[in-house]
């Protein structure tokens, strides 16, 4: 089964791809898009400016952030001993959303580097994370409970201040703001594909270095002491990680939900639990499923385009409900 | 061995553990007697270096615990808990199996060591099941499995220490003396010390060298089961036993009822 997966995901991944390529509002014949990188005579100079500077860092965007957050999901899901964490559901997302709204706000021009905006996302993503994980302890030990009710006071908490931001900012601002809050690729370009590349690899690459500790972890903080694991370190590196990564995607995609819940579940599923197998797994399904969504969601109102974020939910949340009744 | 010297566990005003003396010695099974709430579970726990004791020091092969890095010591010593809840439905191999992923062995003596634990702790037949399915009992012996994998991992000849915290709980009576029995053996066979909480002094007799008396985390009692007298008994669990001879020749222990 396994193997089966790992052979299946890597097709599924650069069908999609190419896929997510060839079609929009301009399709482009999908034999020329796979022998492309091989013979770049076979590309019209118009079909080569869509390429270079609007599908393929799109697609690339899409397939660094759907990877992200389903690997955000599987190793938050470990950390927190519970398969409900998400990065939306407990504050991750909105903190990041929360950090982007207030350097799209606050910060200026002077500020708005390309740096600056993943940055304020990802200082949003580490505080919202330490309060749901600070909040969500009793006697040490993590409670789902009080874990999920932090949550939802950071969501709201955040949800208030993104509104607030919104009813201060200006026409721009408030335009930019409405695009984080929905989550989509449409903006995706080199400018915004760059900065995300080292910090979403270095964040999909650490988690994966994690994937033993985590599956210790999941017997339980002091069993993995027991073990030779030095609990905190492990949860410190795993948080930092994570929201190093969440905050990137944010910061590039807006929050685009129920990936980072639904597809490690649904790899648990079919492939066990073992988080060796579990997040690449989780990486490839969520690039393909963000990529397939997106593209998607630019065929359906051709010419024009549905937010991918919107997508998602709409697809992902009756999905959940479904898991959760089986 | 491990050596716990005058050893304190206080949180907030309540003493769990109240100066203990106890040393867990290679070649023996230490059995940690006491009512519910005598502190049996917070003294494994500090054997286990998983808390720091508030007063006095515990420590392995003279070297104080808060020394010991957490990869090292997991070497060295296993633990047995109560009640693990596995978040996820990793199965029993894998979950025997994570007994040495921080600290693995040659890959060639992996699965021996695998089919060697689940075989002393009778879940061979259970390796495919995931655990959250499995009963309470089975559990229990899924985590006994995990922790003889995690130090037959570490065969470098210095004495290895398993602390059990109940192993017995939930098991049925032949399990109760099936898991006991290959406790002892592992210890004879490797010279490794064990300490382990029960409640049940007839398994105490049968299978513990010394026993470990505790009552309000003080130490009522240590020495063999034989020598404990009946008043000690009967003043530290508020109830009197009695001391029987089975058609074998062994001691068991029955309380008389209120």
């Amino acid at each position: 089964m396994v193997r089966a997966a790992f052979v299946v995901l890597p097709l599924g991944l650069v069908l999609v791809a190419l896929l997510g390529l060839a079609l929009g509002s301009a399709a482009i014949p999908i034999k020329a898009v796979a022998l492309w990188p091989f013979d770049a005579s076979v590309l019209t100079a118009q079909q080569k400016l869509i390429m270079d500077n609007i599908r393929l860092p799109r697609v690339m965007l899409g397939l660094m952030v759907g990877a992200m957050l389903a690997a955000a999901g599987a190793a938050l899901q470990g950390i927190f001993r519970n398969p409900l964490a998400d990065p939306g559901l407990i504050g991750v997302s909105a903190g990041a959303s929360l950090g982007a709204a207030t350097m799209i706000v606050l910060g200026g021009e002077h500020l708005a580097g390309p740096w600056a905006l993943p940055l304020a996302a990802f200082v949003g993503a580490v505080l919202a994370t330490l309060a749901v994980y600070g909040l969500g302890r009793r006697h040490g030990m993590v409670s789902p409970p009080s874990m999920l009710l932090a949550g939802i006071a950071v969501n709201a908490l955040a949800g208030a201040g993104i509104g607030l931001f919104s009813y201060v900012g200006d026409d721009l601002q408030l335009r930019q703001l409405t695009f984080w809050t929905m989550g989509s690729l449409g903006a995706a370009g080199w400018s915004t594909l760059t900065p995300s590349l080292l910090p979403i690899g270095l964040s999909l690459a650490g988690l994966l270095a994690l994937a033993t500790r985590l599956d210790v972890f999941a017997l339980g903080e002091r069993e993995a002491f027991h073990l030779g694991l030095d609990p905190r370190l492990m949860v410190r590196l795993a948080v930092g990680l994570t929201c190093l990564g969440v905050g990137t995607a944010v910061a590039a995609a807006g929050p685009v939900g129920f990936i980072g819940l639904v597809v490690p579940h649904l790899v648990r599923l079919v492939l066990g639990a073992g988080h060796r197998v579990l997040l690449p797994a989780s990486m490839m399904l969520g690039a393909i499923l963000l990529v397939g969504a997106d593209t998607a969601a630019r065929l359906l109102a051709a010419p024009a385009e549905l937010p991918v974020g919107l997508l998602c939910s709409l697809l992902g949340a009756p999905f959940f409900l479904w898991l959760l009744r089986r | 061995m491990i050596e716990a010297q005058s050893v304190s566990l206080t949180i907030g005003t309540a003493n769990l553990v109240d100066r203990v003396d106890v040393t867990i010695a290679p070649g023996r099974v230490t059995a940690i007697l006491g009512p519910n709430g005598a502190g049996k579970s917070s003294l494994l726990s500090l054997l286990a270096g998983e808390r720091k004791p508030s007063g006095g020091q515990v420590s392995l092969s003279s070297k104080p615990l808060s020394q010991w890095r957490a990869n090292d010591l997991a070497r060295r010593r296993a633990v047995v808990p109560q009640s693990a809840q596995l978040a996820f439905p990793f199965t029993v191999e894998q979950v025997v199996r994570l007994g040495f992923a921080l600290t693995p062995p040659p890959p060639k003596q992996r699965a021996d060591i695998v089919a060697q634990a689940m075989a002393e702790a009778d879940i061979t037949h259970l390796r495919d099941r995931p655990l959250p399915t499995l009963s309470g009992g089975e559990r229990q012996r899924t985590h006994f499995a995990r922790a003889l994998a995690q130090l037959a991992a570490n065969d470098d000849g210095q004495p290895a220490y398993l602390l059990l915290d109940e192993p017995t709980a939930s098991l049925d009576p032949a399990h109760q003396h099936g898991l006991l029995a290959s406790l002892r053996s592992w210890v004879r066979r490797t010279n490794g010390g064990a300490a382990v909480v029960l409640h049940d002094l007839t398994l105490a007799a049968r299978y513990a060298q010394d026993v470990l008396l505790l009552s309000h985390g003080k130490v009522a009692a240590q020495g063999a089961m034989a020598d404990l007298e009946g008043a000690v008994l009967e003043r530290v669990y508020g109830i009197g036993f009695d001391r029987l001879t089975d058609s074998a020749g062994q001691a068991l222990y029955v309380a008389r009822g209120l």
